[in-house]
């Protein structure tokens, strides 16, 4: 069965940043401070498109 | 076609003065996320943070004031505090204000009732018209019980009022 692919990513242009939002609804380490890198999970990243409407984040 | 909403009045107790105040040079914030009406967002430059500036209890006003001119808008941002009790401490943190206003400062202003303004950048001109420091006036006062400190004025000219910040002030 094929896995699913990654649905948010990151624009090239944003990688490196660091954005700072509410407090997420779940537990994370770094809490509201999101380094806009790899390690980002597709959670942080659904989060802060979906939620934040963040501008640095988008559909593949 | 422009129109009007009009405006309902709650009913709340609220509270006057600002509690807290972070700055930041302007080339260290990247931009602020906007979530109408709201920025819902600041993203920094890798690893740059809001620096918090202390003040006198009750010392701070955050100030808006709008005109109207030839059809056009202006918005003057401007806050104005005291840090108290003169020394090499005060003297460099008034310096470093001063020589960070050439490029310009973007400041979130906590009010009392909780609320964060994002002073320094708007939608219309994002980075391009921040805080610059207006005024430093430092006194010893004349009699012993007289305040002895520094008055710090910012200001910032933009033609969009100040928006609220709905994340959390990137400090450490």
């Amino acid at each position: 069965m094929e896995k699913d692919k990654p649905k948010y990513s990151i624009k090239p242009e944003y990688i490196g940043k660091e954005a700072w939002t509410s407090q997420p609804p779940y537990e994370r380490k770094d809490g509201a401070k999101f380094t806009l890198n790899e390690k980002l999970s597709q959670k942080d990243l659904a989060f802060l498109f979906e939620v934040i409407g963040y501008e640095g984040i988008e559909i593949k | 076609m422009a129109s009007l909403t009009g405006y309902t009045q709650t009913c709340a107790l609220q509270s006057g003065g600002v509690k807290k105040l972070h700055l930041a040079i302007v080339a260290d914030v990247a931009s602020f996320t906007f979530a109408t009406p709201d920025y819902s967002a600041a993203t920094m430059v890798n690893t740059k943070v809001f620096k918090e500036y202390q003040f006198e209890l009750d010392s701070f006003e955050l100030k808006e004031d709008v005109t109207i001119e030839n059809k056009c808008k202006k918005i003057v941002h401007s806050i104005v505090f005291f840090l108290a009790k003169l020394s090499s401490t005060l003297r460099a943190a008034v310096d470093e204000i001063a020589t960070n206003s050439d490029c310009g400062l973007i400041a979130i202003a906590e009010d009392n009732n909780g609320n964060k303004w994002v002073l320094g950048y708007s939608e219309n001109f994002l980075k391009v018209r921040p805080l610059y420091l207006k005024s430093g006036a430092g006194t010893t006062g004349k009699k012993l019980t007289d305040a002895n400190g520094v008055t710090l004025t910012l200001e910032a000219e933009d033609n969009e009022l100040m928006r609220l910040f709905t994340g959390t002030v990137p400090i450490t």
